[in-house]
């Protein structure tokens, strides 16, 4: 009886453990996202195919275990990384071609509620200029709501229509808008962005970006 | 009983953190930087991309049909023919280990003297060590282009004539005519570096087919800015 009580309890304080990394109060000491000041622009677009890491909870982990097959990188120093190509409908001055390119953070840490990755988009109007955002995500709120989805058991599914995502703690230079050329030629602004997740199964919580620039 | 079970909940609760702690989350491999220190007290480091191995394939098409793939190289199909287009690489240091990734946007654009020019952003993404921007006038036309006349286009350097001037391209500006290319900026490792780089592309071989290999070297010099 003793042994069953022990075990019994054993796995309840992991339960107890587990809901505390997961509900982390380090999150709440956390940076926010920037407040992009200066000429407003926001672009967003639909995910679209990628070679790599998905961003999902298995990725995220280090628990894929089809991280050797597939659209994943098989050298050691990318495999961690991710590229994708897309256009973003800009509006006015056409489409604008769209790439990333991303990996993960080099100090993600459970205790200390970082889970992400750090990117550099590049984002060309033809004819009329292009820009590079570099930055970084701390998916840490969505993968929570995905694992605690999974818990309830509903699928690994994040719960929010879509996440503000604050940078990464502890990363300089991070959430820019650097001007390339034509017309945002010498530009500097920062940004943020929001993640809408997909659907569950969909394989990437990254269904739908929206990013709003400032550029001053 | 009672005491054995909050025991055993404290001893669950502490297990649990512990492993948190020390949970095994992926890890980059990482290389040895190799670079050398110029006499101004700024680094030269130089990157390779082999052409055709390291390419990045891309999808056919993007799912909503505006992106084309031109021998695994993405068009933005314009007006003219090609509005903008993009490659992906993988990125090699001066040893030849793959390091990172990279990629390779070219479009047209109205430069500062008013005159169309066509200009190339690279993005090099070292995983273990942080990204640097990149920007450059190409001197060089580097869209893709039809191998055969009214055949499909395919990369520049597999295109009839390109390499009718030598085997070894400079692609960037030249720095005496004001376009060198620059360093615009780098985060982590790479924060608060700016400067110089070149883009040479070297021509190794040529298949019965008109394919090419050959290799991308991309040459920086960089000073951190106060």
């Amino acid at each position: 009886m003793r042994t069953i009580t022990g075990i019994a309890g054993f796995l309840c304080g992991m339960a107890i453990g587990l809901a505390l990394v997961m509900l982390n109060p380090v999150v709440f000491t956390q940076p926010g996202p920037p407040v992009p000041a200066g000429a407003l622009r926001t672009l967003s677009w639909q995910a679209a195919h990628f070679r790599g890491i998905a961003l999902a909870p298995q990725a995220l982990l280090g628990l894929d275990s089809a991280a050797e097959s597939g659209d994943t990188f098989a050298d050691p120093g990318i495999r961690h990384a991710r590229a994708e190509v897309m256009v973003i409908p800009a509006g006015a001055g056409g489409p604008a071609l769209g790439i990333r390119l991303s990996a993960l953070a080099r100090h993600n840490s459970l205790l200390r509620a970082r889970l992400g990755t750090v990117s550099q988009t590049n984002v060309i109007w033809p004819t009329d200029g292009s820009l590079f955002l570099a930055g970084s995500e701390n998916l840490w709120t969505p993968l929570r709501d995905a694992l605690w989805s999974a818990v309830r058991g509903r699928g690994f599914r994040p719960r929010q229509a879509g996440y503000l995502l604050p940078p990464m703690p502890g990363l300089t230079g991070t959430q820019l808008v650097i001007g390339a050329g034509g017309r945002y030629s010498g530009a500097r602004g920062k940004y943020r962005e929001t993640l809408a997740p997909g659907a569950e199964g969909s394989g990437d919580f990254a269904a739908h970006r929206e990013v709003q620039l400032g550029i001053e | 009983l009672r005491r054995t079970f909050y025991a055993s909940l404290l001893a669950g609760v502490v297990v649990t953190i512990l492993a948190a702690g020390v949970f095994p989350l992926p890890q980059h491999q990482r290389y040895r930087s190799i670079t050398s220190v110029l006499a101004n007290g700024g680094r030269q480091e130089s990157f390779t991309i082999e052409w055709p191995r390291d390419r990045v394939p891309l999808t056919e098409q993007s799912p909503d049909g505006v992106l084309v793939n031109a021998g695994g190289t993405a068009i933005l199909p314009g007006p003219g023919g090609v509005a903008a287009s993009a490659e992906l690489f993988r990125l090699r240091d001066a040893s030849g280990n793959v390091v990172g990734l990279a990629s390779r946007a070219t479009t047209n654009e109205t430069g500062a003297d008013g005159k169309p020019v066509q200009s190339t952003n690279w993005m090099l993404l070292l995983p273990s060590r942080g990204s640097l921007l990149l920007r450059q006038v190409n001197t060089v036309d580097t869209t893709p282009r039809p191998r055969t006349l009214g055949g499909a286009l395919a990369p520049a350097q597999d295109a009839p004539g390109f390499w009718a001037g030598g085997t070894r391209q400079r692609i960037t500006g030249q720095p005496e005519a004001g376009s060198a290319g620059q360093v615009l900026a780098g985060t982590e490792e790479f924060d608060r570096l700016q400067g110089s780089y070149e883009e040479i592309w070297e021509l190794t071989e040529v298949a019965a087919d008109g394919a090419t290999r050959g290799r991308i070297m991309l040459s920086t010099q960089t000073t951190m800015t106060p």
